[in-house]
């Protein structure tokens, strides 16, 4: 449960820095992510967009939804010209050529670009510390050239290049534990959030914005197209996906693990699933054998968690 | 329409805005700690002072309640404006001396040492943001200003037939100093600052919670819904 509710909402800022109108399918989660993290970092801001489905939809010729400066990169360098962008204000601030203050510098980037292609340069970037954002919009697969199947992706879930069948699940592998990666970087700031609790979500990217150093947040992100689910129930899968333990929403600052929200009793998976088509093959053992993977995983979190 | 000056540039406004806003729509960052979009300004806290010369007579204002008037200059960047937001910083650091907030704002409108040798042990700065929100977003007017030995201060209004606190929280999320605190425990959500304590209802469906149960009644009361509203939304629909 989100802490605020009720009026909370009417006192969000009301400024937009991601404008309506771009091209992203009804009902995408992404969008709905990246305009809260806009909003959460305000006008001093840089954005660094690797490629990948906000790229395409928000910077279709001569239209643009960027209100704040934006860059376009390659697939797997946002993070090393995020540094570089950083590197750059950081001189000219010394020597005087640019207006003192903090500016945010932000890499996005999907879950392709995070987990699998950008890695190295991420992994750079972290390790050298720079004091930038990293903000990954976990959907789960490359939705943008034709869900294919990504580190990213949970098991069992049907994508073009995991089809399922006689002799297949569906993706072989369990997803990629990407924010252990970035806390084994021993950055000050790891988070992961979710667009169905904005207040928290919004929390979260201020202060890896405030804090020095690298931060890593990673949001999902529900896609309606490649996950074959209605557009209509892309919050509600946001906030089943954390009552069903199957993306714990956690913080970690300065290597303290810290749950964002726990609940008594877990939401069975099925209610996370069946609204999905790229679920529908599993059988009943596959959900006992992902369910009881999952309440592990949550469980080893609530440890970390407890320890501090 | 109005014809003013801002840090030298000339506008054209819409007669009855305040400095602030005309300042923001141009562009020009004025710092704020009081203001909040939604509700009226207040100018309470004195961190938005600007200088305005009229009739070659100079003063500093309070922009977010300084509405502009036909041939004003505004210098939102002057050494009078500076000096009046540095003498703001200070009483703020006299006030509450171990807030981060006002150490950081303070260090950004030029306070050389933020130390402050106040025996404070305050964090709120007195503001009435919190109250204003509670009066005109939240509509329950469950806090005020009380007046104690030790100056001004926020305090929840005594429990009677009226409505009081439903534990929203919009305070909690409005301070500027982040002095009020909010804790959800075992089913239990605590705002220590108005010494409330609200229990909070679960959903009747799968058992998780829900919401403050003051807050589904204050619902309920306002919008006349028959229903309990006890299922959570991820059990509805």
């Amino acid at each position: 449960m989100e802490k605020y509710g009720l009026y909370v909402p009417k006192l969000a800022p009301q400024k937009e820095y991601f404008a309506p109108g771009h091209r992203a399918c009804v009902g995408c989660g992404e969008m709905l992510a990246v305009r809260q993290v806009c909003k959460a970092l305000g006008k001093e801001t840089i954005v660094i967009n690797s490629t990948g489905c906000i790229e395409i939809v928000s910077s279709l010729f001569p239209d643009t939804s960027w209100e704040m400066p934006w860059m376009h990169t390659l697939f797997d360098n946002a993070a090393a010209v995020a540094s570089g962008v950083e590197s750059a204000i950081r001189v000219m601030q010394r020597k005087g050529k640019y207006r003192d203050g903090k500016v945010n510098v932000v890499a996005m980037g999907g879950d392709g670009a995070t987990f699998d292609i950008g890695l190295q340069a991420l992994s750079g970037a972290m390790e050298r510390g720079h004091d930038f954002i990293y903000v990954c919009y976990d959907n789960e697969a490359y939705m943008n050239t034709g869900i294919q199947r990504s580190s990213a992706t949970p098991y069992g879930a049907m994508t073009t290049t995991s089809p399922p069948g006689k002799k297949s699940i569906g993706q072989a592998t369990w997803k990629k534990d990407m924010p252990a990666i970035a806390v084994a970087h021993n950055i000050p700031y790891v988070a992961t959030a979710s667009p169905a609790y904005p207040f928290d979500l919004m929390a979260k990217v201020k202060k890896g914005a405030e804090l020095k150093g690298p931060a890593y947040i990673q949001i999902y992100s529900p896609c309606p197209t490649g996950w074959r689910s209605a557009g209509e129930i892309s919050v509600k899968l946001a906030r089943l996906v954390v009552e069903t333990g199957a993306f714990p929403l956690y913080e970690v600052e300065n290597g303290k693990y810290k749950l964002s929200m726990d609940f008594e009793k877990l939401r069975p998976i099925i209610d996370y699933m069946k609204p999905q088509g790229r679920f529908r093959h599993l059988t009943e053992s596959d959900l006992v054998l992902i369910q009881k993977r999952l309440e592990d995983q949550l469980q080893e979190l609530r440890d970390k968690s407890n320890a501090n | 329409m109005v014809k003013i000056t801002i840090d030298g540039r000339h506008v054209e406004v819409e007669d009855g805005q305040t400095i602030l806003s005309v300042a923001t729509s141009e562009g020009i960052e004025i710092p704020t700690l009081c203001y909040h979009e939604t509700v009226r300004p207040a100018g309470t806290c004195r961190v938005c002072m600007v200088e305005v010369v009229q009739d070659d007579k100079s003063r500093t204002v309070a922009s977010c309640i300084f509405k502009v008037k036909d041939g004003m200059e505004v210098k939102t960047d002057s050494d009078v404006a500076k000096d009046a937001r540095i003498k703001a910083a200070e009483v703020l650091l006299e006030r509450a001396p171990n807030s981060k907030v006002i150490q950081d704002i303070a260090t950004r409108l030029g306070v050389q040492d933020v130390t402050s040798t106040s025996k404070s042990t305050e964090k709120c700065i007195a503001c009435t943001l919190c109250v204003r929100i509670c009066e005109e977003v939240v509509g329950v007017n469950a806090i005020s200003i009380v007046k104690t030995e030790s100056g001004r201060r926020v305090a929840a209004n005594p429990k009677n037939d009226t409505l009081t606190c439903i534990g929203c929280g919009s305070c909690v999320y409005a301070c500027p100093t982040g002095n009020i605190e909010m804790e959800d425990v075992g089913g239990i959500r605590t705002i220590k600052n108005w010494d409330a304590e609200f229990e909070i209802a679960k959903c009747k469906t799968c058992g998780n919670y829900l919401a403050p149960q003051v807050q589904l009644d204050h619902i309920k009361n306002i919008y006349g819904i028959e229903d309990d509203l006890t299922v959570c939304r991820s059990c509805s629909a």
